[in-house]
């Protein structure tokens, strides 16, 4: 009984790693443009070498100056065309930078850190959901969304009572 | 072995007749194990009648989310469409195709009448290729199969671990370990362990969605090839459990189990919701247990809400052999703070094969009234039996003061008590007892001794009078200090003292207790994590015992976790536990070794 099981079970064994495994295939490397982060954010870091991206967040307000979309590339070894795209909740495109050619000698570049700065505008409809869209070489690589709120300044009662008072 | 042979041709069947629903095709594709995500360039796949290719893709299979994009493009015998992502669902065949123009402009495609569902959170943004290759497995290749079952096959892969290329197959399933059942027949387990032999599991599974709903299992255990196997030669147990849905509010169920040791039972039940409100269910039972005659039992149990005069819930079961079960309840709020509830219940079931029957009633009243300052609730229960004519009847009475604050809600309190009567009447005697338990805490708030010291103290009180004279009086005092030496670095210091004093007549006996603690913990930043603790007994002026505990992140998501228990009294180790942990998405992958039982275990835990 034993050795009939030793025996199936060496040849399922057998077929099964035959017809599976291989020991060899081709070697597949992603494409070298990757993008190590997309970020909104309030302000700059213009400190270091690199630029940072500081107070990221996805909700701004009216009181905000504007909105920085700020972009964290690698592995650069050709001239490309970074392009950024803004449109307004109703889906109308408000801004476009236009193609920015970066890297123009073709030299390797380890990282390439690059951001574009969204004023905002003191109307009063800019409530909603913004979006920004971003293209490399005019292909399209991602987008980011954000929200807009107007500011409600709040009077607490004692405020009020001083301000009538007066 | 014809058995075995039969069985594993019959699983190999059904994975080949899983239905692939997407075929992807790129430049570079890679699946993350851990994560159950895709992500691809340069791919091409069909969907509908279109042959759509893009520059990446990312499909995140937990949420079914499937999102390509840049140079989108779909073609078909009748036209070309172009934009900068597609957001679709190849299940139901739609999708959005969007472009960013001087307008956002979005084209749905597929099933004329139905929309994909556009929202920012269908956008995996979270999926990314550095994710993916930090996965503790994942696999690249060029062409990826995704089943309708959302199993994930791919063809001449390559195989990842800890990011070290690995071994790489013509034909694998990569998605594999997750358990998700599928229509048909399958072979879940052979295995064979030397205390019950050769296992065997297979399963059918039927689900017609939101109507039918079945799932049969058959476990067989062969013991005939162990040596000196005892018990029976073979074993086999069926477990079936099947739901009809004929409309929202009605569906039927059958459940059924069988041993070959012909023990079995059966369930069939209707349920019905009338509205919001009623709900009733009808069910028939069957036991057979071994050795015994079995039980037919008939039941209908209905629940009505009516909100304003309170919830009726009611039970009955009947047995053909004059067995009884009921259970009736109804409760209500009024004027919202107080709570009124009262049940019953009878039950007449066989005692053994004598013949006689246990009737026993019991009923049960309570009210409580809950306010700001207090709450006071009344219970009643009783409990009757008929068989041996013995009634207990115990009435209770509690009242407790909500925890107060006081000096500026520097000191808070709390007090309650509880009365309880208990009344046995038998044919022959009657007894009476009662008991009283009044409890006082009062408790601080952390008060500031330093800028980075504080302390918190509670003090409790708890008195019990009874019938039978076994009063006794307790106290304790607990002190919890807390100093800051660093940042991310604190000392926690405990003393804690009970005494509880027993009173009877004259007598005054009693017992104290000591017990000083300090943890000592090292939290610098999330990467580690540990503290030291030591318990000492200063009325024995005696150390106990210490437990350390010591977390760190080595690399990448590899933890190592250390537990360590030392015994003064005995003076020797009690256990060590070294855990190497690495997390991975959707499992934890565990060496532990423990020096109680010696034991080195691997462990693959699902999350």
């Amino acid at each position: 009984m034993k050795i009939y099981f030793f025996i199936l079970i060496s040849v399922l064994t057998l077929i099964l790693l035959g017809s599976c495994i291989s020991m060899k295939m081709k070697y597949l490397l992603p494409s070298e443009n990757i993008i190590e982060g997309i970020y909104l954010c309030k302000k700059i870091d213009e400190s270091g070498e690199l630029l940072k991206p500081l107070e990221i967040q996805s909700e701004f307000t009216s009181e905000d100056d504007c909105v920085i979309c700020f972009i964290w590339l690698k592995n650069i070894y050709e001239k490309i065309a970074l392009r950024w795209k803004w449109y307004s909740p109703e889906g109308n495109m408000v801004k476009d930078t236009g193609n920015i050619i970066v890297n123009q000698d073709r030299k390797y570049l380890e990282a390439i850190t690059a951001y574009d700065k969204f004023k905002i505008i003191h109307e009063d409809n800019i409530e909603g959901q913004w979006m920004v869209a971003i293209f490399i070489d005019d292909k399209f690589i991602g987008r980011k969304t954000f929200q807009l709120r107007k500011k409600v300044i709040v009077i607490s009662f004692s405020m009020l009572s001083r301000i009538m008072s007066r | 072995m014809a058995v075995f042979v039969f069985l594993f041709l019959l699983s190999s069947l059904s994975l080949a007749l899983e239905k692939i629903f997407i075929r992807l095709e790129g430049s570079y594709l890679a699946y993350s194990y851990d994560l159950n995500q895709i992500y691809g360039e340069n791919v091409e796949f069909q969907f509908s009648s279109y042959t759509v290719s893009c520059q990446s893709i990312k499909i995140d299979l937990t949420k079914k989310i499937f999102y390509s994009f840049g140079n989108v493009v779909l073609r078909s015998t009748d036209e070309t469409l172009s934009g900068d992502e597609f957001l679709f669902d190849p299940k139901e065949k739609i999708g959005s195709l969007i472009s960013y123009k001087e307008k956002i402009e979005v084209k749905d495609i597929g099933n004329v009448g139905q929309k994909i569902f556009l929202d920012q959170s269908q956008i995996p943004e979270d999926i990314d290729l550095l994710k993916i290759e930090k996965s503790f497995i994942y696999f690249t290749g060029q062409i990826f199969q995704i089943t309708t079952d959302f199993d994930v096959y791919g063809y001449s892969v390559t195989l990842y671990i800890e990011g070290l290329e690995f071994v790489s197959f013509k034909k694998f399933k990569l998605s594999g370990g997750i358990n998700q059942r599928r229509n048909g027949v399958s072979l879940e387990k052979i295995w064979y362990t030397k205390s019950q032999g050769l296992i065997g599991r297979l399963s059918y599974f039927y689900q017609k969605e939101k109507k039918v709903n079945t799932l049969t299992q058959l476990n067989y255990e062969e013991h005939s090839v162990l040596r000196n196997y005892q018990g029976l030669k073979r074993q086999a147990d069926v477990m079936s459990s099947t739901t009809i849905n004929f409309k929202k509010n009605l569906n039927l169920g059958l459940a059924a189990n069988y041993n070959s040791s012909s023990l079995w039972n059966t369930n069939l039940w209707l349920n019905k919701n009338w509205g919001q409100k009623i709900s009733t269910r009808a069910d028939f039972s069957y036991n057979k247990p071994l050795n015994f005659e079995g039980e037919a039992w008939f039941g209908l149990q209905s629940s009505i809400n009516t909100e304003k005069f309170g919830n009726i819930s009611f039970s009955g079961k009947y047995e053909i052999q004059n067995q009884i079960l009921s259970y009736f309840s109804y409760g209500n709020a009024f004027l919202k703070r107080i709570h009124f509830r009262l049940s019953s219940s009878y039950s007449q079931v066989k005692i053994g094969a004598s013949g006689d029957y246990s009737k026993i009633l019991t009923g049960a009243m309570d009210v409580s009234y809950n306010s700001r300052l207090f709450n006071l609730s009344t219970d009643y229960f009783l409990n009757y039996d008929l068989f041996s004519s013995q009634i207990l009847s115990q009435p209770q009475l509690r009242f407790g003061l909500n925890p107060f604050q006081f000096y500026g809600g520097l000191l808070s309190a709390s007090i309650s008590n509880i009365f309880i009567y208990n009344n046995l009447t038998t044919s022959d005697i009657r007894q009476n007892s009662f008991s009283n338990n009044l409890f006082i805490n009062i408790s601080t708030q952390p008060i500031s001794i330093q800028k980075s010291l504080s302390l918190d103290f509670n003090l409790g009180l708890e008195q019990f009078i009874e019938k039978e004279g076994r009063n006794f009086t307790s106290g304790g005092l607990i002190i919890h200090a807390d100093k800051n030496i660093a940042k991310g670095i604190s000392l926690l210091g405990f003393y804690s003292f009970q005494s509880r004093r027993k009173t009877k007549s004259w007598l005054i006996e009693g017992t104290t207790s000591q017990d000083l603690s300090a943890v000592f913990k090292v939290n610098p930043s999330e990467k580690l994590n540990s503290w030291i603790s030591f318990s000492f007994d200063p009325k024995n002026n005696q150390w106990r015992q210490s437990f350390a505990d010591l977390s760190f992140e080595l690399i990448k998501n590899w933890k190592l976790h250390s537990l360590l228990n030392y015994d003064f009294i005995f003076k020797k180790i009690n256990n060590i536990d070294l855990y190497l942990i690495r997390e991975a998405g959707r499992f934890q992958l565990r060496f532990i070794w423990r020096s109680l039982s010696k034991q080195i275990l691997v462990e693959l835990v699902p999350r």
